[in-house]
């Protein structure tokens, strides 16, 4: 089962901003979407989330029409978490988190809501109101509420997506880490993530897909090792930038 | 990796207890705060009902210890005054908390998008030219009614057709043909209050000021019956309205069809404000004020605040109703006076503690 794009592209006043990219993001799988600055990536993230509707093209959720699902459906098979982290009334970390819970019996979701709670240390400021939290912490409050949607409301795991939009922009290099290590071990339960990163570090170390975007297009989709080539980067990047192979990790590694 | 201690299933379900929704008064349960403000209600609709320029003891009447009169007074002129408050005070605090969650922004009421307005204008137009239109004999005693609904719908079927038009209804756009909306009325009003004679004059600001003294059985009905659509209609948004608050697309992934929510949102303000404003005027700072004072008891979750929205806004209205009967008797003082005198000086209150001026 796998979330797809076919032929997608999506224009803007006229200008193709994602231009016939295809891709499948499989379930079980972490999926990267790289690129540099303007290249489309969090525009297709929203096409694919079914927020942006593309010029032409599709998107299918396992093998279906993103636009034959209804919004309930929707909210089961795929969650999205994007950059914005504002909010208009003063909220407590609990309360956003209880925002994942969709339907049936709210103890059953919050047995669930503790385990990723204490993975991702949420634990000393639940109370706190969300408007205090710092740029970091409000990106892990909005992780965790975007994969209890997934796995908070039900036990199914294969089919199911979450679409995280730089989910580590503001995070320190512990909790990078830890919130792509959490997502390894949501994948390896079944859950698909198609994440956009602009570290490419972790999208060697996390990835087991990586689509790289330029100017809307894809360039280059495959394995870390497939995606990752030092001539494409520079020339993608338009600055040198290596490759090699980390001797102790035997991940890559990506410098300038 | 856990940051700090980690917690146990148990100690998480302790603490996502309702009672933490509430970061204030956190040692009082929510059921304890319902209870205060039931009491706060039928103590405000108890004192409604017996004092005024001529006092009703409304244990003498339950008792049957009461003169007819008392009776008559009670049942023909307090209770209908109190329930239209009740109503009214409920319709506007309501409005303005889910206003004030569809907008996310904690300075919108019904008066900001043009409701009020639009509600004011009709009526104004049946006060002063009301003796051109002609009217079924039938539908007479309820032509002020009549216009401020229509005047109502009008405006948000304007507001709509205009912040729509590029597709996807904006908010943005809402709050701002909202205002050219509000200064259009004001044009409208000013204009029928130019062309007034002394007595439509002496009507309309009084009726501007807002009054509770027009309520009678036979009005209320029609008012009850849209006031009430009004109510359930916004009642049952309140957990889309909870998911709305980290934004359109968000709520919208999370299985909120947001378009649909933003219409149920206007049209049932517009008709429980319309309803509200066509009986009992324009009364001003209760829409706005009232979800503000529930958020400082009950927390910023819809469920909590709309209910005690509606009950602390029938609450509010029902005291300031009895302040202005019972302040200078036998006259009355208009009912927006009081309600403005408590709201301005509380609103000011909450602009300054929120800047963190005061504290």
């Amino acid at each position: 089962m796998a979330l797809a794009a076919v032929d997608i592209s999506v224009a803007l006043n006229g200008k193709d901003i994602v231009s016939k990219v295809s891709l499948e993001a499989a379930d079980g799988c972490i999926t990267a979407l790289v690129g540099p600055n303007g290249a489309g990536k969090t525009t297709l993230l929203r096409t694919l989330a079914g927020e942006t509707k593309g010029s032409q093209g599709s998107v299918l959720l396992n093998g279906r029409n993103l636009a034959d699902y209804s919004l309930k459906e929707l909210a089961r098979a795929r969650s999205v978490m994007t950059q914005s982290t504002e909010i208009a009334f003063d909220f407590s970390v609990l309360e956003i988190l209880q925002m994942a819970w969709l339907s049936g019996p709210r103890e059953n979701f919050l047995h669930s809501l503790s385990p990723l709670v204490e993975e991702l240390g949420l634990a000393p400021f639940l109370e706190r109101s969300f408007r205090s939290l710092s740029g970091g912490e409000k990106q892990r409050v909005l992780f965790a509420r975007a994969a209890l949607q997934i796995t908070a409301n039900s036990t199914v795991r294969r089919g199911r997506f979450v679409l995280l939009d730089e989910p580590t922009a503001s995070l320190d290099i512990a909790y990078e880490l830890q919130l792509l290590a959490c997502c390894a071990s949501l994948a390896h339960q079944g859950i698909g993530f198609l994440v956009v990163l602009h570290d490419l570090n972790l999208a060697a170390k996390f990835a087991d897909q990586i689509v790289l975007l330029d100017q809307g297009m894809c360039v280059q989709t495959g394995t870390p090792a497939e995606v990752l080539t030092s001539d494409l980067l520079s020339d993608i990047y338009k600055t040198r930038i290596h490759v090699e192979k980390h001797p102790k990790i035997t991940k890559l590694l990506v410098y300038t | 990796m856990t940051d700090g201690k980690p917690v146990s299933r148990e100690a998480l379900l302790t603490t996502a207890n309702p009672k933490l929704f509430n970061r204030r008064f956190q040692h009082i349960s929510l059921g304890w705060k319902a209870y205060f403000v039931l009491a706060v209600f039928l103590l405000c609709a108890l004192s409604a009902m017996t004092l005024g320029a001529f006092d009703v003891g409304v244990l003498s009447i339950f008792f049957g210890e009461a003169s007819s009169v008392q009776e008559k007074v009670l049942v023909n002129i307090r209770l209908p005054r109190v329930v239209l408050a009740a109503l009214v005070g409920a319709s506007l605090a309501l409005s303005g908390a889910a206003l004030q969650g569809l907008f996310r922004n904690p300075l919108a009421d019904p008066g900001l998008i043009g409701v009020s307005s639009g509600a004011a204008l009709g009526a104004i137009f049946m006060i002063v030219l009301g003796g051109a239109v002609n009217m079924p004999a039938t539908l007479a005693p309820y032509s002020i009614s009549i216009a401020a609904i229509f005047g109502a719908t009008a405006v948000t079927g304007l507001l709509f057709a205009i912040a729509q038009g590029g597709g996807r209804l904006s908010i943005v756009t809402v709050l701002l043909v909202g205002i050219a909306i509000n200064a259009l009325a004001g044009v409208g009003i000013g204009f029928f209050q130019y062309i007034s004679d002394d007595s439509q004059l002496r009507t309309l600001t009084f009726w501007m000021m807002g009054s509770l003294g027009r309520a009678d059985w036979t009005s209320l009905v029609p008012g009850t019956v849209l006031m009430l659509t009004g109510f359930c209609l916004l009642i049952q948004t309140h957990r889309q309205l909870d998911l709305l608050q980290l934004g359109e697309p968000e709520a919208e992934f999370m299985g909120v069809d947001v378009a649909y929510l933003k219409k149920q949102i206007v049209f049932a303000s517009a008709l429980g404000v319309g309803a509200a404003v066509s009986l009992a005027g324009m009364i001003g700072f209760i829409g706005l004020v009232v979800p503000h004072l529930v958020r400082f008891l009950f927390g910023v979750t819809h469920r909590a605040l709309m209910y005690g929205s509606a009950v602390v806004g029938a609450s509010l209205l029902m005291l300031a109703d009895t302040i202005a009967r019972i302040a200078i008797p036998p006259a009355e003082i208009p009912v927006s006076l009081i309600t403005s005198a408590i709201g301005a000086p509380f609103f000011l209150w909450l602009i300054v503690r929120d800047r963190g001026l005061w504290r």
